[in-house]
């Protein structure tokens, strides 16, 4: 019932996601994010612990294909769910369990994965994964727009609800972070906050994080 | 200043910056570079030490000396802004000699920044002078330091001395940013470092024992030997169940490694047998890590592996699920085969209990490892199913391996297979054996089934040499189910342990109770309590051979009474026990009695 992809910035080093589903407000459950450390992100039947108990396997330096083991096998209903680790290094570890709705599968690429369950086909992983690949640009774009392209191809076979496009840079202090909790059409509405907010926060984002750590107002 | 005075102080300046590489260590590496400059610059008493943040666009204060360190950190300079932005932008240094001209020029200063600034000031006023220089890394700027005097000008010259140890400057601080990027990457090198190894080391331990179990499964090793290497490979007890729980292979396993009670009912296992994906069975100590073995389509078995679930190494995890398909693949071949030989034994057993005895027969049976010159039985186990359709197939499929093992307890050689409800074993014995050695294995082997846990009777036929015989050992075998179906105790029977009552089988019912009414009648038709005490007499009498000892102990009554017992009995039927003849005929009635009522 949802589509998502996270990667890793090869340039800045930035993690980050975007996820669409028909489930509301799917953002609260998944991903978790840590930067410099790596993302963790569950769908299906989504179980929120393994985020965070996951981050502290891959902060002690497991790799994603260690922490993906050792989380599957803390994970009774593993089989109902679908299970990104991405690394430090931005490797990623990606399990499907057995019991998610067709049309489910995963796919690895270079610093990135996507993986998808109860989609209309295989394209909506396939072009979403093109897509990143060929779009150039800070990696919340990128993230963006392949979530868009496989909006576009079918999705979601039960329909459309939320969405959320998030990216970490610096510790506690969030960067890209837009969320559609309840939408008709969750991922354009994603792409339309994206568009008109990015200026607020985003384009002077470091300069926002120094201000707050030194104490002086931002304009 | 002149020009001996320039070049002496040239000199010391490079003299005091050539200290600076042993500070590499002393992360404040920034404020010692700038206290240094201040140190050799005449009238120098206060400066600034600025850094470009690319991410945010801005020249930052490093370090400061002679400024208030809470306001000054709040300084962010704009490329162009004031002396320091300019001197960035332009790349040049820039001498600043007079308090009117220093005020002017930081005059462009943002709103913030100018509060900042004079926030840090601790003298009264802005300062005298102002020199600031940038120190480069090829055509990039990497940093710039701005020298204040809060008390004179400085002399015009010093632009010349900054342009000379600018470049001293530039290597130092380049080299100090090659070893703060050194650290940084030492650290990422040590967590790839460890990362690799890690990925590494799986990756090894699955290709060794991959290669491991490929090269034992080409090689037709047994399961054994497969399971040995799983072991060798996880450090993990491991035991390898069939789908009915009959243990086929197991390795570093204890008696304390047992399977739950209910481990086919438990949820864990049910689930495992509905998705065919791995389960974990929690316990207190040990938990059990069950692989479904697939096999065509449905579980064939299950590998279980006993695990401490703190210490347990979770890529160990992968190696059993793989080791689980290798033994998916061994067990269909083995069984296969083994359907393969039970078709081939069915369908030789057929042709030969039908008498066609011929050179085709021969061959084939040869293939199995059966020769016509050796010494043969007939065994059949049967018994009351009372399931239908799949469950009645694995009903006799446990009857055919319990059999198997028994014969491979015994060391008795032949094959095992299935015929309609019948399970049938060709028992063989090497025919340049004597017979007696055959019948003494076959005797041995008896006993051996005689454990045989499942509701079945099992009858043996006699052992014949060569072929042709096996139609009359097969007669016998169900003879032998037929006695044992009459006698309603026993489970398993040997014809030539059959006695007296395999004449009996020939004989109808009435005929056999008119024979006994005959001879023990009375005894029979008596009713009190004390006349049934002489019937049991006479049966302990018989069966027990006229031994006084054994029948009064058996009996509990003192001899005295037994010899009383039999006097009556002599009397009611009219027989005296002296008489052989009269003696086999109450003997045969009491076998036949018997025969007819166990």
């Amino acid at each position: 019932m949802t589509f998502s992809i996270v990667a890793r910035c090869k340039e800045t080093g930035n993690f980050g996601a975007a996820v669409s589903s028909c489930f509301p407000a799917v953002g609260a459950y998944s991903p978790t994010i840590k930067p410099n450390i790596g993302i963790i992100a569950s769908q299906g039947w989504v179980n929120p612990k393994l985020g965070p108990v996951g981050m502290t396997y891959l902060e002690k330096g497991k790799t994603a294909n260690e922490t993906l083991n050792t989380l599957l096998m803390k994970d009774p209903g593993r089989e109902l769910r679908q299970l990104i680790v991405m690394d430090h290094f931005g490797n990623s570890a990606v399990y499907t369990g057995v019991e998610n709705d067709d049309y489910k599968g995963h796919f690895v690429g270079d610093q990135y994965a996507v993986q998808g369950n109860l989609l209309t086909g295989e394209d909506v992983l396939t072009v979403m994964a093109e897509t990143f690949e060929q779009t150039d640009g800070l990696l919340e774009e990128r993230l963006l727009a392949a979530l868009v392209a496989a909006d576009k191809v079918g999705g979601d076979k039960r329909g459309k609800q939320a969405a959320l496009v998030k990216v970490v840079a610096e510790d506690g202090f969030p960067y890209v972070d837009f969320r559609v909790d309840d939408d008709d059409e969750p991922v354009q509405l994603l792409a339309k906050m994206y568009e008109t907010n990015r200026n607020v926060l985003i384009d002077r984002y470091y300069e926002w994080v120094e201000a707050v750590k030194t104490g002086v107002k931002f304009r | 200043m002149r020009k001996d005075q320039l070049e002496r102080l040239i000199a010391n300046s490079l003299q005091m910056i050539n200290q600076l590489p042993g500070k590499y260590n002393n992360e404040y590496f920034y404020h010692e570079v700038l206290q240094t400059v201040v140190a050799f610059l005449p009238n120098a008493d206060a400066g600034f030490f600025f850094m470009y943040d690319h991410k945010m666009g801005k020249l930052l204060i490093e370090a400061a000396i002679g400024y208030d360190s809470a306001s000054y950190r709040k300084t962010r300079l704009s490329v162009g802004e004031s002396i320091t932005g300019s001197v960035y932008q332009t790349k040049q240094t820039r001498l600043v000699n007079a308090q009117i001209d220093v005020i002017e020029a930081m005059a462009a200063m943002t709103e913030e920044n100018k509060v900042y600034y004079e926030e840090a000031l601790l003298a009264d006023n802005y300062p005298e002078a102002a020199v600031s220089f940038p120190i480069m890394s090829g055509e990039e700027v990497l940093a710039v330091l701005t020298i204040n005097s809060f008390t004179a000008s400085f002399d015009e010259s010093i632009t010349l001395l900054l342009d000379e140890i600018a470049p001293y400057l530039s290597v130092l601080c380049a080299q100090y940013q090659l070893k703060i990027k050194e650290a940084a990457l030492e650290k990422e090198l040590e967590l790839t470092y460890n990362a690799l190894r890690n990925e590494h080391q799986q990756l090894q331990r699955t290709t060794d024992l991959y290669n491991n179990l490929a090269s034992l499964m080409s090689q037709n090793k047994s399961i054994d030997q497969m399971m040995q290497a799983i072991n060798m490979s996880t450090k993990t007890p491991v035991a390898f169940y069939d789908e009915l729980l009959y243990p086929i292979a197991s390795f570093g396993k204890s008696a304390e490694h047992r399977l739950p009670d209910n481990f086919l009912a438990s949820r864990e296992v049910q689930y495992t047998l509905s998705v065919k994906k791995w389960q974990l069975i929690s316990q207190v100590n040990e938990s059990i890590l069950v692989m479904p073995v697939v096999g065509a389509q449905t579980v064939i078995g299950f590998l279980c592996a006993w695990i401490d679930e703190e210490s347990f190494n979770d890529g160990n995890r992968l190696l059993l699920e793989y080791s689980a398909s290798m033994l998916g693949l061994e067990l269909m071949k083995k069984r296969s085969i083994e359907e393969t030989h039970r078709k081939l034994a069915g369908d030789i057993f057929e042709q030969l209990i039908t008498g066609n005895y011929s050179d085709d027969v021969v061959r084939q049976a040869k293939n199995l490892d059966l020769d016509e010159t050796d010494y043969f039985a007939i065994l059949i186990c049967e018994g009351k199913l009372e399931t239908t359709g799949f469950n009645q197939y694995f009903i006799k499929d446990s009857w055919t391996k319990w059999i198997q093992q028994a014969m491979k307890v015994a060391g008795m050689d032949g094959l095992v297979t299935q015929r309609g409800m019948d399970v049938i074993a060709f028992l063989t014995v090497d025919g340049e054996k004597d017979k007696s050695f055959a019948r003494n294995k076959l005797k041995s082997f008896t006993k051996q089934l005689e454990q045989i846990p499942f509701p079945v009777k099992i009858g043996i036929g006699r052992v014949y040499q060569g072929f042709v015989h096996v139609r009359k050992s097969y007669a016998d075998a169900k003879q032998c189910i037929e006695m044992l179906n009459k006698k309603k105790s026993g489970k398993v029977l040997r014809f030539s342990d059959g006695g007296i009552y395999r004449l009996l089988l020939d004989h109808d019912k009435d005929e056999l109770d008119l024979f006994v009414h005959d001879h023990i009648g009375p005894l029979l038709e008596c009713k009190t309590k004390k006349d049934k005490e002489l019937l049991d007499t006479l049966l302990a009498y018989v069966t027990f051979n006229r031994d006084l000892a054994t029948v009064t102990n058996k009996l509990s009554i003192h001899h005295n009474t037994l010899y009383y017992r039999i006097k009556r009995i002599e009397e009611s039927l009219h027989v005296s026990f002296a008489n052989h003849d009269e003696w086999f005929d109450i003997s045969v009635a009491c076998k036949i009695y018997l025969f007819l009522t166990e």
